[in-house]
């Protein structure tokens, strides 16, 4: 349910222990996604291989794409998830709600 | 507070989930996933050979005919993906030097799963079963945990391996 391009995802899976632990709660701003992003921005992305995924920036290249990492050793590599382009961003995270 | 009024909305709303995907070395491994993937294999086999002397079908043995026939590839290729999961996070080189067989052992596992897969073949099957638990003797013994074979208390009631558990 969105209310006004915000909207809030529930995460599962552990790759952004501590500071995001599975079970949590995320609020979603969709429409910042158009603004700048930035390296250790928390994003939400459409991978064609892992679906909806929650991550953080790691760097964006010259050609625009940008890659995506975890926040733990137990994460999915930079490399696996690969480069995404603006169009698969979903929205920033605004806020993270856990136990 | 917030986290848990969102966990009671959710409850209602069933938000949508993002995944933070991971790849944890959890050391969990058991062959046993794959040694009853290939007992289905069996099981659906004989399924399928029993069916066979209905020829020609009803609508409802051939809506039967293509259940037993996608659940044999799907057992397939869960062998496949057991026994390479293990072979390829849990086996290291001093395992490899123990059982130099493994590479080759494995590599059989594949194409005789594949054969499996490709026909309806009892025969087939039950060799494919006897190199699966051949690896699963091999894990144990890695494991340095005693096996013993029994059957299986359920059809296709084969012999297994399983590992002599201390209570």
């Amino acid at each position: 349910m969105t209310f006004l391009g915000f909207k809030i995802w529930k995460v599962t899976g552990h790759s952004m222990f501590p500071r995001i632990p599975e079970s949590s709660y995320v609020l979603v701003c969709h429409w910042l996604k158009k603004m700048r992003l930035k390296p250790e921005q928390t994003i939400l992305v459409h991978s064609q291989k892992y679906g909806v995924i929650i991550k953080t920036v790691a760097l964006i290249d010259s050609n625009g794409f940008i890659w995506c990492k975890g926040e733990n050793l137990s994460s999915i590599s930079v490399e696996e998830i690969g480069p995404v382009s603006r169009h698969q961003v979903i929205g920033k995270v605004l806020s993270v709600f856990k136990k | 507070m917030m986290y848990h009024l969102l966990k009671k909305l959710d409850y209602k709303l069933q938000f949508e989930t993002a995944a933070a995907h991971c790849d944890i070395p959890c050391k969990i491994y058991d062959p046993i996933s794959a040694q009853i993937a290939v007992l289905t294999m069996i099981r659906l086999v004989d399924l399928l050979n029993e069916l066979q002397e209905k020829i020609p079908f009803n609508q409802e043995q051939k809506v039967k005919f293509i259940r037993l026939v996608a659940q044999k590839e799907l057992h397939g290729s869960k062998v496949k993906e057991e026994i390479l999961v293990i072979w390829g996070d849990y086996i290291k080189e001093p395992q490899l030097e123990k059982f130099p067989e493994l590479h080759r052992l494995v590599h059989n596992i594949m194409t005789e799963t594949s054969k499996a897969k490709q026909r309806v073949d009892k025969e087939i099957t039950l060799s494919l079963l006897a190199k699966v638990n051949r690896f699963a003797d091999i894990f144990w013994q890695t494991k340095g945990q005693a096996t013993f074979v029994a059957h299986c208390p359920y059809p296709p009631a084969q012999s297994l391996v399983y590992p002599l558990l201390n209570s």
